[in-house]
């Protein structure tokens, strides 16, 4: 079974985009190659009446199913709200951005998407809250509060 | 936005290198493809189980259900011969239908809660000659007051109606335990279900004593309320006694000193005459104005039956002993004429029953008594009144004494009949949520799988 020429344009096309999109959703290289096909998988499902913007349908899917999948998981996982110990001083960028996916598991996965989906992927607010389904006030004080944290968890100025 | 925190994120991203090859676009729309036939399968395979069960909850219900109450054309023509003495008397289910034609003689009738989808309410369940079990439609019955006394041929049955004409102010249901004045009576003939109704004027309402048959006559007395009371009480005194013969419609009354006294005992003669007891009494009606009194050494209760030939009346005594009666066990007597006016009362004893759990409940001939043992259930024992033989005649799945069951008391001389249980329907509302709950259950467990299923 041969997939349609706009899909297979499509992967090609945005497969890695939404790859680094996703492992800054799931901090693991596996888990978000595994969550990218998820979401192409399930909108293959609906090509025909999104072929003309695939994009927000498929963004939203890789959100939900990374939601979903924190919510099966939670049960045996401990949650804490400190970061975990990092090994030696981040001076370095490989560093930061090591405490930085740190910080980013550390928050709630809807949480962690505003901001990704914001800072990140450079979405507005308002686009942020139609993907989500939430509304652009949700947005606003979500990634607020995520800023916050991240604030907390790494040096300045990499957080405004 | 901060460029520092983008660049970060970047170089975080960055690490995004699956250890494995990415699966080709084809592989990816074929997993799609297959995940999709895997959704529908399960999806048709949760709706079919839901189905299955739908269905196999309504067959259930509907064969528990299944009700055909014949018409009177269905009974052997004839009226007491029409009569058969089932082999057992089951305990009707409070969703019964009820009779929409006429049922045909009766041979029982039961006061049972009659099921609604809002609520229950009182109903009296007849059970037909043919075996048939179904909510009567008692037109006007005095809800609270389901007293009802049903002829020896099955073929008249008679209760308490409310709803008519009285003159003053009615009586405080708290005081009559009726929702309404009890304000006359009706007899149906339930061979064409056709009723017949008397309205008994009173100023706030009747309090009725009661109901019996004798042949085609129907007796019966009240008292009336003389206030309208309240629940601490009320007062009353004595109104009316008639003999309403429905073979020719005419109607009797009956002075107050002719009333039947102690009316609770009332029993019928097959001869057409009334027996009641009162007291150390049995008193006999051999019709209206007339009136014969005999005086035992034994304190009677509950109802009292003659004997075919007239003489000898079967009925209840305490326990000879001392203190309140209320206290002693009672026991079966034979009560019969030893002339002055007096009665000879010799206990009836049956071998391997307590004199306390036998209660009599008419002749099968005229020398043999059917009384009721009652445990849980109730076995009909006839007893030979010379010999003291017995047999176990019928069977009653429930306490007929404590269900005030009432009887044709033809039926007890009638041929006896196998007869098939009556339908026992399930809750219709527990059916109805039943079904609600396997829909949803369905519904949210292949939702469920929907959800957690991996393309």
């Amino acid at each position: 079974m041969s997939a349609p020429d706009s899909f297979t344009s499509y992967v090609l096309a945005r497969r890695g985009a939404l790859l680094r999109t996703a492992y800054l959703l799931t901090g693991d290289a596996d888990d978000a190659e595994d969550l990218v096909q998820v979401a192409l998988v399930k909108a293959s499902g609906a090509w025909r009446r999104i072929e003309d913007d695939p994009e927000p349908y498929v963004r939203r899917i890789l959100v939900n199913e990374n939601v979903s999948r924190w919510r099966r998981r939670r049960w045996r996982e401990v949650s804490t709200d400190r970061l975990p110990e990092v090994g030696h001083d981040p001076v370095g960028a490989h560093d930061q951005a090591l405490v930085l996916r740190a910080a980013l598991q550390a928050l709630a996965p809807r949480q962690r998407a505003v901001v990704v989906l914001r800072y990140f992927d450079d979405l507005t607010e308002r686009q942020t809250a139609e993907l989500l389904g939430v509304s652009v006030g949700t947005v606003k004080s979500q990634a607020r509060d995520g800023l916050a944290r991240l604030r907390e968890a790494l040096p300045a100025p990499a957080v405004p | 936005m901060s460029d520092d925190l983008r660049e970060t994120m970047s170089l975080l991203a960055d690490r995004a290198d699956p250890s494995g090859p990415p699966p080709a676009p084809d592989e990816l729309w074929a997993r799609g493809a297959a995940y999709r036939r895997r959704r529908r399968a399960v999806g048709a395979a949760g709706v079919a189980a839901v189905l299955v069960l739908l269905a196999a909850l309504g067959g259930l219900a509907w064969d528990r259900g299944r009700a055909e109450v014949q018409p009177a054309g269905a009974v052997d023509a004839g009226f007491g011969g029409g009569l058969r003495l089932p082999d057992t008397f089951f305990t009707p289910n409070d969703w019964l239908p009820a009779a929409e034609a006429p049922t045909g003689p009766l041979v029982a009738t039961v006061p049972w809660s009659d099921a609604g989808w809002l609520g229950s309410r009182p109903g009296l369940v007849g059970v037909s000659a043919t075996g048939e079990y179904a909510f009567l439609p008692l037109v006007d019955a005095a809800h609270g007051d389901l007293t009802t006394a049903l002829s020896a041929d099955g073929r008249w049955l008679a209760w308490w109606t409310s709803g008519g004409a009285i003159t003053g102010a009615p009586v405080d249901p708290a005081a009559s335990g009726t929702d309404a004045p009890v304000t006359g009576l009706a007899v149906m003939d339930t061979t064409t279900g056709e009723v017949q109704r008397r309205e008994v004027v009173s100023e706030h309402g009747l309090q009725p004593e009661g109901l019996a048959w004798a042949g085609d006559t129907l007796w019966w007395s009240t008292f009336a309320f003389t206030d309208v009371g309240s629940a601490a009480g009320s007062t009353s005194s004595f109104l009316r006694a008639a003999a309403w013969d429905l073979s020719n419609g005419t109607s009797i009354s009956l002075g107050v000193a002719d009333r039947p006294a102690y009316v609770p005992g009332m029993g019928a003669a097959d001869s057409g005459s009334l027996v009641a007891t009162s007291g150390r009494r049995v008193v006999r009606f051999p019709g209206p104005g007339a009136r014969e009194v005999l005086r035992g050494d034994r304190q009677l209760l509950g109802a009292a039956f003659a004997s075919s030939e007239g003489r000898t009346v079967v009925t209840t005594a305490y326990a000879r002993g001392t203190g309140r009666f209320a206290d002693r066990p009672t026991e079966p007597v034979l009560a019969t004429p030893a002339g002055d006016g007096r009665l000879t009362v010799r206990p009836l004893r049956v071998e391997g029953y307590a004199p306390e759990t036998l209660t009599p409940v008419g002749w099968r001939d005229e020398t043999h008594v059917v009384l009721a043992a009652s445990d849980l259930e109730t076995a009909f024992v006839s007893v030979d009144v010379a010999t003291g033989e017995t047999e176990v005649v019928s069977r009653a799945e429930l306490q007929v004494a404590s269900a005030q069951v009432s009887f044709a008391q033809g039926v007890w001389s009638a041929p006896e009949r196998d007869v098939v249980a009556p339908p026992d329907p399930l809750d219709p509302r527990a059916v109805a949520a039943l079904g609600v709950v396997v829909v949803l259950l369905g519904a949210a467990g292949v939702g469920l799988w929907r959800r957690r299923v991996r393309p």
